[in-house]
This record gives structure tokens, C-alpha cells and sequence, in this order.
């Protein structure tokens, strides 16, 4: 439906996008997942000609939107655009703005218009918001009637930027789930996204996107479980852990804490696991506290979503020796605690450093 | 540091807030200390609003306990419950401490 | 009602302040008398800004403070609430006002005997000869003397006007007045410009056989008026001074007329006071009003142990209490102050009802005030609505990405925010509009609407600036083009944002249509000088004006209010009916 040749865009003297090339298909949801700044956003935006290209051609239905001649609006109207900030128009109410484009484009009566935008507003679960008007709505609520408003021109592909990045943790499910049904309804979609348990599994297909094109792309499976290239894996592992360095015992233990606490925003992770997490990491620092002044020690976490576990792992520099080992413990109380949230606690001597292993108990 | 106290007749309530953990863990023994040094034997400390607690809030617990008891006074504790009440579970500190689940129920204890 | 609230609120203080001004206009401060030119050394004087009498006071009393007035009202104004002691005018001038005002007298002495004539353009020869022939033949056959004995009374009998058949047709002669100078130049109630020279201007229009046509302009506005072909003539009781013979031409002179200076009469001021209460000591058993909680609250009850102290939660109050229900009481007000007096309520009131006859009924002058407030009315919303319309083309080539356009939109902005708007509206008069005869009134709307465009276009931009640049995007997205998304998604936002703004600056444009008076437009300004010219009235005209500039300024904003509304859907949400 929609083939890319050789697209490319410059800001100036800045390359975004160098040689894109991909092909997208009726029914295809694609997601596209990559560091920030790699293009991703701006070769959604390519797409649509929000941006427009600096070389290339698009084609859509064979017709190359790129050529002088080429109805752009027309083109648009098929391939509407969901914002990572709304974006709705925050003069109209939730139903004007389902209306406004169905009637002034596509000449729908008001009538027609209005029932189409209830039909819609049901499938996002807004019905009764009908009259509200975007300010009075919370972040997961527009985005789901930005949604509604892009279904309301009947596109044949819907891009999305970013649609939860501007949310809270505890809506970004709300507006997955509206994806999601589209999704199972058979839309094309193309989704730019940081959530990549989303990503897994609600696309056909994933293009990771680093330094201006696509640099590997293949099923979720092939992406996110076994990918081939090596700034792919590095880009998977990082956004599933975490890695806190301490070098000194006067390290910023609130810091440390506020990036433990973002990271488990990111995850999801219930109230309780938090907690323990927290506990083993402060129980831990206090145990290898003696040895802060001599020694380096990474703390890294990790979570596996297919495994349901939570990892974290103690590296730490010096000779040598098991930290929690009773012998050289003042009082147990802290291993005590430790153990009782710990599902297992490994000790190993790798590459000269001393790594201890503490997966987390299940709920 | 938030830590209020309010003072009954046979007992001193002592209400903390938020985490008792190893940032802050030094601040209360200091205050609990200091209490002491002023005259205080029997202390109530409220938990309900304390949402994580570590080795290092125990210990705190545990100083005071033995100064406390240097003076023959007392050191009970109230609405211990959720997360940190696993954590007084899993130490063994339930057993150690007496806990009563209001602070109603620690003043009349503390009359006895 | 809760507009009804909303009003009261609105109208309830400024009424108060309205007393208070009436109420303490009558308060006098030390005064100076003065008796001979001796005794004005150092006195405050009162001129005519670019009369004559400017440069005679400056000459001759360099000492002095010389304080200067567009018009005689104005300084009579002032010497009536002491911040003058003197006015320099014209005897004729002078005569009028100490008739209508008997606290004030003229000296014996003369500073000057001056020349009084016709100026005519430059280029102007031939009508210059002829005016100046006609002028001669008056003076030989006594016709001036004979106007000069029915013009400049000096008692209050009406004067003897002459009616002068005109022609109807043929070329209009333009004749440049200052008609706030009464005996020589007014308006009387039908609107006509009359007296000395009125009448002389219509003998020259009869001998010329031309119909004439008046322009009332500021005085100092009269020469430019003259040079740039908006006149023809200027008869006006002008002077031929040496400056002015340098721009224009003056005929022979046509009556001699003299500086004089204008001064209070020795006691009169000074006796009104001295009844009842003179001294703070006959305080002592009276009713006393303070404002509650003041430092004169405290000092009252201190010094005045016997008098009953009234609290007053604010000055206006007291100021109402004192004049309206507690007939026997004082107002304490920053220093021991003896305010108005008992016998004087009762006359306070015939004052009022005094001022309303001759400013509002006599010679049907709420016509001329009626007339006034529609023309200000017409300049304010045409400017207004010129202003809007021209204001987004200015703003479309700000924001346009053509550096040509963009420039030029630049340049209007900053040279039209840079001008003073009577300035402006004076260069647009008498320079761009010189050779063409435009009706004034559009000038002004031109000149009004010009500067309102540039403060608009601003606005505007800003506005439109401050919608998410998301907002546009969105639109886009869905298929608008760039026109439509302006107008459906753009548009409206900005509308909304920008009334608040919009409205004030539109209520400030009102507000500043009252200097159109500089390019003869009559407005309610005008109205309220023409008023002031002929009863010397000095408070009431202006306080009546006052309010009626807040009335346009409240009901227009009641307008506004209502676009606001209507600009905001949230408030005129409709339930959606539906499945």
C-alpha cells in the first residue's frame, strides 16, 4: 500500500534520515522502536509530508505523493496522524472535533457525522465525554479521542508519534488497549514507541531505526528475542535494565533511589516489588558500605518480562570475597531481610570482580 | 526530618513519617536520644504513616529499646502494618517488640 | 442579577468619586490677591497657549510662574480652584469672563494694545486684496464700530445679531474659527458660529458673494489649517504678530484689541469661609466624621473629647454623610480640615441644579453634546472597524515569510506605535490630506484606524503565535489545507485569546478620539469646550463628560463582553442530542 524508496531528509546540514527504504502492507502493523533522535518521529512525519522529504519517492497506491502535481491534502486525509500531544483542537468539544474534519472534507452531513463520531467514541469508551472539551479530559482520555478523531475519516493508515510518551504510567495502558483493538480489527498502523512489550505484541513486523535508517527489522520475535546486530541487542537490553555506578561510599543514595523508582515506573511494577527492590539494593549498600572506599561497585537491574523475575546484580571491584558471606557480617539482621524477599542469591568471581546475583521472589 | 510528638500522661507518642531507612535512620536515634536525655522513659511510636522501613530503622528501634529500658521505661509500638510489617515479621522484631494495632490500645498497655 | 450586581459595583464608586471631586472642587487653597501688575511678580498666570498673551506674560513677568491653556475655560477652570492667581487674555475675552464669573475682575491697566485681523495664505493674492479692501470699507463706514457696540456689551443683555442674506451657491469660502471666545467667536444653540466675527465673516462671504463655511479648530491649529488650503480664511480675533506675519498674510486690523490680565477680586474669595466654622477650635462640640480607623480617627477623639465622632468606612462616605444626611457635621480629612458648612448644602444642590440649566438646558446645548457623542461614537467604532480589517493585513505581512512584506509591516508597526496619535492625526490633516477636501470625520477614522491597525496587528500575531504550533499540525494532518486550517482551527483559538486584550485597546481607542477636537471634528470633547467657552463653568462640563465617556466605554464593553462569549464555546454549550 505504501512503498518508501530511498527517502532521506536534512535539517539543514544535519542528515535525519539517509536511505530509507520499506514497504508497508494493507493490514500491517509495524511498529518502529530506536534511541531517541534517530529519525523516527521525522520519518513518520515524512510519511505524511508533515515533514517533507529531501529525497526519495513515496508511493501510495502507486501514486507518488512526492510529485509537484500531487494532491497533498487529498493524500492526508488517508493517513491520519495521532500525536504524542494530542493535538486535539482545544476549541472544540470532544464531538466537534470528531465532526469538524468528516464534514468540512468529506462533505458528510452533520447528522451522519455526529452518529459515526458516537459509534467511535464507544469504541474508545468516551461516549459520555461527547460534550466535554479537550481541557477537561485527563491525558489517556484525549489521546483516546485523538484516536476516535482519526478513525472518524476512515484513513487506510493511522501513524502513530509517540502516543503514550506524554502520559502518565497509569494511562499509557488505557490508550495501548484502544491500539490494541484496532489492531485486532485489522488497521494499518505504524508506531513509533518506547513501550516494547506493546511493540511485541501487537505488531506483524519491527523496524529498529538507529542513526538515520532502518537498521534491522524482522517479526517481534526476531527484534526483541534474538536480534542479529550488535547496537539492536544493546538497545534491547538497556531499556529493559538499569545500571547505577557507585565509587564512592558517599555516593547519592536519594538519586540512586529516584532513578530506581523511574525505572520501575517504566516496568510496571507493582507497589510491592518496588518495595523489595528497594529494600535488597539499601540492604545490600549498607552490607558492602566498608568496602566503598576501596572498591567500585556497579549495581545493575534487570527485569524479564517473559520470565516475571526481576534481576539484581552486584559487581564489584577488590579481591576476592563473598560479601554475604556470615563470617564477615556484624549481625544478620540485613541478610535476613534480604533473604526473605530473594528468590535465589548467587555469588561468582568473573573477571576479576566479584558478582552477586539476587533474583527477586514473584508476587 | 517529620517526626511529631505528643506528650500523654504515662507515655510520650511519637508519630514518623514516610521511610525510616539509612538516610534517615541516624536523624531519629538522635531524637530519640535526645528525648531521653530529657527526661522521656516511655515512648509510643506511631507507624501508620510510614510507608518503608530497612535493617538500618530497626536498628534505630533496637538502640532505643536498650536505652529505654537503662531507665526502666518503655518502648511500644502502634499500627504496624503492610510492607513494614512484613519487614518486623521477617526480622523476628515482632516478637521482640510489643506492637499494638492503635495507639489507644499502647496507652492503655502503658498504664500496666 | 448578577449583572445588576456587577453594575452597582461599577457605578456605586464612581459616583462616590464624583462627589468627592464636586465636593472638595469648592475648596479653596491660599490665594494670592492681586491688584496691579506689581503685585503678579510671582504669581501663577494663566495664558493661551500661542497667543499673544504667551509671549507678552513671558515678557513681562519673567519671575511668574506662566502656566499655559488651550483654551480660556481651562484657565478659568484653574484660577476658580486657585492654581492660578492671574490669567492674561484679551479684554474682550476677559470682559465676558468676569461677567458670567463676578469673583473675578479685570485690571485697569493694559499690557497691550494688539491688532486684531484676517489672515489669508500667502499665495492667496487676490482674495487677500479683495478681503482686505472689504475690511477697509467697514472700518470708513462704521459698520465695525456699530458691531463692536453690539458684540461687546458690558452688561448681560442679549446681543443684536445681524442677519446677513448668503448666497446658496457658488464657491464655498472656508472661513478657520476658535468659536470658544465668546463675544468674538461662539456657538450659539443652534449650532451656528456667531458673534463679532462670525457676523464679520458672513459680511465678507455676502460681499464676496460666496456661501460660507465654518471650521471650529483649536486655536493653535488654525495657521497650519490656513497654509495647507483647509481654510481659506481665519477670522478669529488672531493677532498680527511679526511671527505670524512670517506664515500668512494679515489684512488691516478690524478692531484693537488689548492684553489685559484677569484676576480675583480682593475678598470675595475669602468671605464664603468665614461664617460658620472658621477655626478647628469651634470643632470642639460638633458632629465630626472620620474615616474608621484613620490617624484622624485617633486624633479626633483626642482633641475633640465633646464632639461626636462618626466612623466612615471610606472619604466618599464621609463626603456623602457630610453633604446629604448630617446636616451639622464636619469631615475631618488629613489635616483639620473645615470642610463644607451647613448653609451651604441647600445651595450645594442649587449649584448642581444650577449647572445642569445652563450647561444642559439653556440654547438646547444637550444637542450639541448629543451631537458630540455621536460623533465620537461613529469615529470610535468606524476606526475600530477599519482598524480590525486593516490591523490583519498588517499582521498577514508581518508574518509572511516575504522579507519585502515583512519589512514594510515592520516599519508601519514601529513608526505608528512610535507617533503620538495627535501627532499623527495632525500630520494625516493637514499634510497628506492638505490639498484635498476631506470631510475630518474620516480623517480621523483613517488616522484612528491606522494606529489601532498597528497596536492590533500585534495583538494578533501574539495570538496567533500562542496556539500550540501541534494545533495547525493536527489539522494538517487530517487533510485540511493550510487556508482552511487557519480558518477552522487557527482562527477561532486566536479569537478567543485575543479578546481580553482587544477590548482594551479598543476601549483606549475611545478614549483617545476625544483630540479630534484638533482637526475641527466636534465630538463629545468639543461638545463639552464649546459648552465651557459659553458658561465658564469649569466643573460640571468636564464631570458630565466624564461620565458620559464611561457610559460609551461601559456599554461598548458590554458588547465586547458578549462577543467574548460568544467567541468561547464553552460557554454556550449545547446538550448534543444523539443515541
Amino acid at each position: 500500500m505504501i512503498k518508501i524508496d530511498h527517502l532521506s531528509k536534512s535539517f539543514g546540514n544535519l542528515e535525519v534520515l539517509k536511505d530509507i527504504t520499506v514497504e508497508i502492507k494493507a493490514g500491517e502493523v509495524i511498529s518502529i522502536i530506536g534511541p531517541s533522535g534517530t529519525g523516527k518521529s521525522t520519518f513518520l512525519r515524512c510519511i505524511n509530508l508533515l515533514d517533507r522529504p529531501s529525497g526519495g519517492s513515496i508511493r501510495i497506491d502507486g501514486v507518488d505523493i512526492l510529485d509537484p502535481k500531487a494532491d497533498v491534502p487529498k493524500v492526508r486525509q488517508k493517513m491520519n496522524m495521532v500525536f504524542q500531544s494530542f493535538n486535539l483542537f482545544s476549541h472544540l468539544s470532544v464531538m466537534d472535533n470528531l465532526t469538524l474534519g468528516p464534514i468540512k472534507l468529506l462533505g458528510m452531513s452533520k447528522e451522519d457525522a455526529g452518529s459515526k463520531a458516537v459509534d467511535l467514541l464507544k469504541l474508545v469508551g468516551l461516549a459520555e465525554k461527547a460534550e466535554s472539551y479537550p481541557d477537561e479530559l485527563s491525558g489517556g482520555q484525549k489521546q483516546r479521542v485523538a484516536i476516535a478523531r482519526c478513525m472518524a475519516m476512515d484513513p487506510k493508515i493511522i501513524l502513530f508519534d509517540e502516543p503514550t510518551s506524554a502520559l502518565d504510567p497509569t494511562m499509557v495502558s488505557e490508550v495501548l488497549s484502544v491500539i490494541r483493538r484496532l489492531a485486532k480489527a485489522g488497521m494499518t498502523m505504524a508506531i513509533v514507541t518506547h513501550e516494547m512489550d506493546f511493540a511485541r505484541d501487537v505488531s506483524n513486523r519491527v523496524l529498529y531505526m538507529d542513526d538515520g535508517i532502518i537498521y534491522e527489522e524482522g517479526t517481534p520475535e526476531q527484534i526483541f528475542v534474538h536480534p542479529q546486530k550488535e547496537k539492536t541487542k544493546t538497545f534491547i537490553n538497556r531499556v529493559r535494565s538499569f545500571t547505577y555506578h557507585i565509587a564512592s561510599p558517599d555516593y547519592d543514595l536519594y538519586a540512586m533511589n529516584a532513578e530506581i523508582e523511574t525505572f520501575c515506573d517504566k516496568q510496571i511494577l507493582a507497589v510491592k516489588q518496588r518495595y523489595n527492590l528497594l529494600l535488597i539494593v539499601e540492604e545490600m549498600l549498607q552490607i558492602y558500605n566498608p568496602f566503598l572506599s576501596k572498591a567500585l561497585l556497579d549495581i545493575n537491574l534487570a527485569y524479564s518480562e517473559k520470565k516475571e523475575s526481576l534481576e539484581v546484580v552486584f559487581e564489584s571491584t577488590g579481591e576476592a570475597m563473598n560479601v554475604l558471606d556470615k563470617n564477615l557480617l556484624s549481625d544478620e539482621l540485613g541478610l535476613t531481610l534480604i533473604q526473605s524477599v530473594t528468590e535465589s542469591i548467587d555469588y561468582q568471581r568473573l573477571n576479576n570482580k566479584n558478582r552477586v546475583t539476587l533474583i527477586l521472589k514473584k508476587q | 526530618m517529620p517526626i511529631q510528638t505528643s506528650k500523654e500522661t504515662t507515655a510520650l507518642i511519637v508519630t514518623i513519617t514516610g521511610k525510616m531507612d539509612a538516610l534517615t535512620a541516624p536523624e531519629y536515634e538522635k531524637k530519640f536520644s535526645e528525648l531521653i536525655a530529657e527526661g522521656e522513659i516511655s515512648f509510643i511510636v506511631d507507624f501508620e504513616q510510614v510507608d518503608y522501613i530497612s535493617s538500618a530503622g530497626l536498628r534505630v528501634l533496637l538502640a532505643t529499646a536498650k536505652r529505654v529500658k537503662a531507665v526502666n521505661g518503655k518502648l511500644l509500638l502502634a499500627n504496624i502494618t503492610g510492607v513494614v510489617k512484613d519487614v518486623f515479621e521477617i526480622s523476628g522484631f515482632c516478637t521482640l517488640f510489643p506492637t499494638h494495632d492503635s495507639v489507644a490500645s499502647a496507652l492503655s498497655a502503658s498504664l500496666g | 442579577m448578577n449583572k445588576e450586581w456587577k453594575m452597582k459595583k461599577r457605578v456605586v464608586p464612581l459616583l462616590s468619586f464624583f462627589l468627592f471631586v464636586i465636593a472638595f472642587a469648592g475648596c479653596r487653597k491660599n490665594e494670592l490677591f492681586i491688584t496691579s501688575f506689581a503685585d503678579a511678580k510671582f504669581a501663577k498666570i494663566g495664558v493661551m497657549t500661542g497667543t499673544t498673551g504667551e509671549t507678552i506674560a513671558n515678557a513681562k513677568f519673567p519671575d511668574a510662574q506662566i502656566k499655559s491653556f488651550d483654551d480660556i475655560m481651562d484657565a478659568v477652570a484653574a484660577i476658580k480652584s486657585g492654581q492660578l492667581d492671574a490669567i492674561v487674555t484679551t479684554s474682550v475675552t476677559a470682559l465676558q469672563v468676569s461677567k458670567k464669573n463676578p469673583e473675578l475682575v479685570c485690571l485697569n491697566e493694559r499690557l497691550k494694545d494688539e491688532d486684531t485681523s484676517i489672515a489669508v495664505k500667502k499665495e492667496d493674492e487676490q482674495l487677500f486684496a479683495a478681503v482686505d479692501r472689504i475690511v477697509g470699507e467697514l472700518k470708513a463706514n462704521g459698520t465695525l464700530a456699530d458691531m463692536n457696540r453690539r458684540w461687546f456689551k458690558k452688561e448681560m443683555t442679549p446681543y443684536e445679531e445681524k442677519q446677513i442674506a448668503l448666497p446658496s451657491r457658488g464657491q464655498i469660502l472656508k472661513i478657520g474659527v476658535t468659536a470658544t471666545r465668546e463675544p468674538i467667536n461662539f456657538v450659539d444653540k443652534n449650532g451656528r458660529v456667531i458673534g463679532f466675527d462670525g457676523e464679520l465673516a458672513r459680511i465678507i462671504g455676502a460681499r464676496l458673494h460666496r456661501p460660507i463655511e465654518f471650521h471650529n479648530m483649536k486655536f493653535m491649529a488654525l495657521i497650519p489649517a490656513l497654509q495647507s488650503g483647509k481654510v481659506d480664511l481665519i477670522i478669529s480675533g488672531m493677532t498680527a504678530t511679526e511671527e505670524r506675519k512670517k506664515k500668512v498674510n494679515f489684512t488691516q486690523s478690524y478692531f484693537l484689541n488689548a492684553q489685559v490680565m484677569l484676576v480675583n477680586k480682593p475678598g470675595v474669595a475669602g468671605k464664603k469661609e468665614a461664617t460658620e466654622i472658621s477655626s478647628a477650635a469651634d470643632l470642639k462640640d460638633r458632629r465630626i466624621g472620620v474615616s474608621l480607623g484613620s490617624v484622624h480617627d485617633a486624633y479626633a477623639i483626642k482633641t475633640y473629647p465633646k464632639a461626636t465622632i462618626l466612623h466612615y468606612k471610606t472619604p466618599s462616605d464621609i463626603v456623602l454623610a457630610n453633604m446629604f444626611v448630617l446636616k451639622k457635621n464636619i469631615a475631618l480629612n488629613k489635616e483639620v480640615r473645615v470642610s463644607k458648612k451647613t448653609g451651604e448644602i441647600p445651595s450645594f444642590f442649587a449649584g448642581i441644579a444650577n449647572s445642569m440649566q445652563s450647561n444642559i438646558v439653556q440654547e438646547n446645548r444637550y444637542l450639541l453634546i448629543l451631537e458630540g457623542l455621536k460623533t465620537t461614537v461613529i469615529i470610535s467604532v468606524l476606526s475600530t472597524f477599519f482598524g480590525t480589517v486593516l490591523g490583519a493585513i498588517v499582521c498577514f505581512m508581518r508574518m509572511s515569510k516575504n522579507a519585502i512584506l515583512n519589512v514594510l509591516a515592520k516599519t508601519y508597526i514601529s513608526i505608528l506605535r512610535g507617533t503620538p496619535v495627535l501627532v499623527f492625526l495632525m500630520l494625516i490633516f493637514y499634510v497628506v490630506f492638505a490639498s484635498v477636501n476631506i470631510d475630518p470625520v474620516i480623517v480621523s477614522v483613517i488616522a484612528f484606524g491606522m494606529n489601532f491597525a498597528a497596536y492590533v496587528a500585534e495583538i494578533y500575531r501574539s495570538g496567533i503565535e500562542s496556539i500550540d504550533k501541534g494545533q495547525s499540525e493536527a489539522g494538517i494532518a487530517m487533510g485540511f489545507t493550510r487556508v482552511n486550517t487557519f480558518i477552522f482551527i487557527v482562527l477561532p483559538q486566536t479569537v478567543q485569546r485575543i479578546l481580553p486584550v482587544y477590548k482594551g485597546e479598543f476601549i483606549s481607542l475611545v478614549k483617545m478620539t476625544s483630540i479630534v477636537g484638533y482637526i475641527a471634528v466636534q465630538d463629545l470633547t468639543k461638545a463639552s469646550d464649546i459648552i465651557r467657552s459659553r458658561t465658564f463653568d469649569a466643573f460640571f462640563p468636564l464631570i458630565m463628560v466624564a461620565v458620559l465617556y464611561y457610559l460609551i466605554s461601559w456599554f461598548l464593553m458590554l458588547f465586547m463582553e458578549y462577543a467574548e462569549r460568544l467567541a468561547n464555546p464553552k460557554l454556550n454549550r449545547k446538550p448534543i442530542t444523539n443515541a
